[in-house]
């Protein structure tokens, strides 16, 4: 068994962080419909995959293309991600899965849906930044529409 | 171009994420277990918890009156912490963003509500230990009492 140098342990743990902030700050780009964060997570060959419909988005135009595709779906989204791991292939790849649960408020009538699906990664590391090479969204359900008003806190 | 950093910073900023990961954690076990020491126990004395449209406290014994404030309004509370990101300023200076999931039993109505909001943290290490110095809670709403009952498992 080949002895990992310390370098090496300390590099894969810091990129662990980074691929990290990678996955928050997917879902802080989508509910806050901040365009900047959202794109700044991908390579510029990043491919965005939702099967079942919504689309698949490829490079950063299309990625782009994306945010006004689930801005006209919903208009209020949640997300929160857990269940992350991460398993690195060489120093500079590396493929995860994380499970999220949202909440998003239709346009049409307010009502809101659950949602629960998977993402299944991969990030890659190029000129030193770790960013999303691909995102493939597996959704497992998207409930029918509740009506549960979601108003801001009194 | 700067430095290369040195083993040992970059090990300690591990540890102090390591360290700030429980501080995000112990907040949701302090609230919803209404464990006051652990809760204080989180801030430094001269730490803030800020609920924007609700209160401000500042102090230990401020912080501690927001717990007993939050159980005249919940019977009980789950808290869901998600998408937690840190960046350091210095050594021992970080800010933080979360997102929380929670539902609580009102104890008014005595119905299930559900919520989301957002932690913006501030973060400093004194004589060793990672606390708060600051926590901004920005709620995106507040769900009216729903017919949820909430039984112990059969």
């Amino acid at each position: 068994m080949t002895e990992r140098s310390l370098e090496d342990r300390l590099d894969e743990i810091e990129s662990r962080t980074a691929i990290s902030a990678l996955v928050a700050g997917y879902c802080q780009g989508v509910d806050q419909k901040d365009s900047d964060l959202f794109l700044s997570l991908w390579h510029d060959d990043g491919e965005y995959l939702i099967p079942g419909g919504r689309g698949n988005f490829y490079g950063l135009d299309g990625i782009r293309e994306s945010l006004v595709v689930i801005g006209e779906a919903w208009a209020r989204t949640w997300h929160w991600t857990t269940n992350h791991t991460v398993s690195f292939d060489g120093c500079d790849r590396a493929i995860g899965r994380s499970d999220v649960f949202a909440i998003c408020e239709r346009h049409v009538d307010a009502n809101v849906c659950l949602v629960a699906a998977t993402y299944d990664d991969e990030y890659e590391r190029r000129n030193g930044a770790w960013r999303i090479g691909r995102r493939t969204v597996t959704r497992w359900f998207v409930s029918t529409p509740q009506d549960i008003p979601l108003p801001p806190p009194s | 171009m700067s430095e290369p950093r040195s083993v040992e910073g970059r090990i300690d900023e591990i540890e102090s994420r390591v360290a700030i990961s429980a501080l995000v954690a112990g907040y949701c076990a302090g609230l919803d277990h209404r464990n006051y020491g652990l809760f204080t126990g989180l801030w430094h004395a001269d730490g803030e918890y800020r609920i924007p449209g609700r209160a401000e406290y500042s102090g230990i014994a401020e912080i501690h009156r927001s717990l007993e404030v939050i159980d005249e309004i919940w019977i009980r509370n789950w808290h869901w912490t998600s998408n937690h990101r840190v960046t350091f300023t210095e050594p021992d200076r970080a800010s933080g963003r979360s997102d929380v999931f929670s539902i609580g039993q009102e104890r008014s109505t005595g119905g299930t509500c559900l919520t989301a909001a957002t932690y913006e943290d501030e973060y400093e290490r004194r004589q060793g230990q990672w606390r708060f110095a600051s926590r901004t809670t920005i709620r995106w709403f507040v769900t009216p009492a729903q017919d949820i009952p909430l039984p112990p498992p059969s």
